[in-house]
């Protein structure tokens, strides 16, 4: 019983002798403010991805795509790719605006002619700015086959 | 043999008189169908409504006790018989036999008189009215995988009229096919199939028979399935392929044309065997029913070497026709050399290999 009590209180002594005084750290107040993700520039694809597997040297002309994007505007440079905006489905459009669903953490982007919207998901996660990859997931005209389209800036 | 011979008195006389109008009762009824009101294009799995718009001229004999017979030429994996439904309506309203209801699916059991198919001499000929129509009419350009389905009516009092009525044609679209030629008969029980010549007094002689009439309407079908065939091309082949992703495409994917100038006839090997340069040349059919044709052998439709004696091509049709704002409906395809002297097409056919869309 001596042995117990006595091993109780070294313990006891033990841990309480370990605590110390937490280090304090000083904080980036800008580190706590969220800010509007920026795609403003002139993206040109990169690669092209068909359900998975890349296609970008099937097509020659797959890496003369441009996307031109300003603020709340976007303009497509001509090429002999598709484009969710350019589907016979409705009518194509290779200009219009677009926004984000998030302007803090997008997951997708809505392309828009003002009358039609079409959403395109964005393939990896963006950062506030200086972003020099994007990548954009789509179907087109088959549902069930999918696009990822890598652009770099 | 003794010869029995026929004795004219005057009971045969009043009996012959009396059967005179039962005679013209049964022997005329004239049908044109005036228009088809079918959609061009139409989704798998969908369910259309085709209209006939059809003349019936009695040729002022008064037309009793009649059957309307119809016949709807689709692809076997539309179960027309299970799914369809066939309605006919028309101003004759002679109670009780008035001529509007809801047609009745011939079982082929020829059971019954009006259930049996009528050939082209107009007899019984011991075929079910589908099995006539499928001998007389045939399948036209689709190249199998059809079947005629044959609807009467209940019996109907025309009366002495000349009308026009409609039919109403309920069908559900399947999947398995991405374009077909439907094809519409109509006609009467009691002559059928019988080729004749119209008479002075027909007002139905837009009709190919006296006594019966039909029409044939292509119908393309988007969403079909990643391995449908176009029923008015030629048959299947394996010389050329064309893909997109593991579920299929449409003409707004980008799509991979495959070439194998091993697969020519019979599992022969086609003409460019060998060939150092292949060329597409391929020919865009639009929904309006306009093409658009690509075979200059430019640079552009050069293809490449895949492997051994296959070849590949890599497009997106609306860019590479330069199609806009127009649904492709179906692309043509034939392969050859550089200078064009060597042409391969579809083998066994020698008619252009054809592609609709396929997409599950």
């Amino acid at each position: 019983m001596r042995n117990i009590l006595f091993l109780t209180l070294t313990l006891s002594l033990a841990m309480f002798i370990s605590c110390d005084e937490a280090d304090s750290f000083d904080v980036r107040q800008d580190a706590l403010v969220d800010y509007v993700t920026d795609i403003n520039g002139t993206w040109t694809l990169h690669s092209v991805h068909r359900d998975g597997t890349d296609i970008t040297s099937h097509m020659p002309s797959a890496t003369g795509l441009t996307l031109q994007v300003e603020a709340g505007s976007f303009t497509l440079g001509s090429s002999n790719l598709p484009f969710p905006t350019l589907g016979n489905a409705r009518t194509p459009f290779s200009s219009g605006s677009w926004s984000f669903d998030d302007d803090y953490q997008p997951t997708s982007i809505n392309f828009t002619n003002g009358t039609d919207v079409i959403v395109t998901s964005l393939a990896m996660p963006l950062y506030a700015s200086n972003n020099s990859s994007m990548g954009l997931s789509f179907s087109m005209g088959c549902g069930a086959t999918s696009y990822q389209y890598n652009f770099k800036k | 043999m003794k010869m029995r011979r026929f004795n004219f008195n005057y009971k045969t006389f009043i009996f012959g008189f009396l059967a005179l109008p039962l005679v013209f009762l049964f022997v005329t009824a004239c049908l044109e169908i005036k228009s088809v009101d079918a959609s061009d294009s139409a989704r798998a799995g969908s369910t259309q409504t085709v209209t006939l718009n059809v003349l019936l001229d009695t040729e002022n004999n008064d037309q009793n006790w009649k059957r309307l017979v119809i016949g709807v030429c689709a692809p076997k994996e539309w179960k027309v018989a299970e799914n369809a439904v066939v309605t006919f309506d028309s101003p004759l309203n002679n109670e009780p036999r008035v001529g509007k209801g809801t047609m009745i699916l011939d079982d082929g059991a020829m059971d019954k008189g009006y259930k049996k198919g009528r050939g082209a001499d107009g007899n019984q000929n011991g075929l079910t009215w589908a099995a006539n129509a499928e001998e007389i009419l045939g399948f036209d350009e689709n190249y199998g995988e059809m079947e005629w389905v044959m609807y009467y009516s209940d019996q109907v009092d025309a009366g002495n009229t000349s009308v026009e009525g409609t039919v109403s044609i309920s069908l559900k679209v399947g999947s398995a096919h991405s374009a077909a030629k439907l094809g519409y008969w109509v006609g009467v029980h009691d002559n059928g199939f019988k080729m004749a010549d119209h008479i002075e007094a027909s007002t139905t002689t837009g009709a190919p028979s006296r006594w019966y009439d039909y029409e044939w309407k292509k119908m393309a079908i988007t969403g079909a399935s990643a391995d449908a065939t176009d029923l008015t091309g030629p048959a299947p082949t394996y010389t050329a392929t064309v893909a997109a992703g593991a579920n299929g495409y449409t003409f707004d994917d980008i799509i991979t044309i495959g070439f194998d100038a091993k697969e020519g006839y019979l599992g022969a090997n086609t003409a460019l065997y060998n060939a150092g340069e292949v060329y597409m040349c391929a020919t865009a059919l639009l929904g309006d029913g306009t093409t658009v044709a690509k075979v200059d052998r430019s640079a552009s439709a050069k293809m490449t070497l895949s492997g051994a004696d296959t070849w590949s091509k890599t497009i997106w049709p609306p860019a590479y026709f330069g199609v806009s704002n127009q649904i492709i409906t179906e692309i043509h395809l034939n392969f050859q050399n550089a200078d064009g002297s060597i042409v391969v097409k579809n083998p066994g056919y020698g008619t252009d290999m054809v592609f609709g869309e396929k997409c599950q």
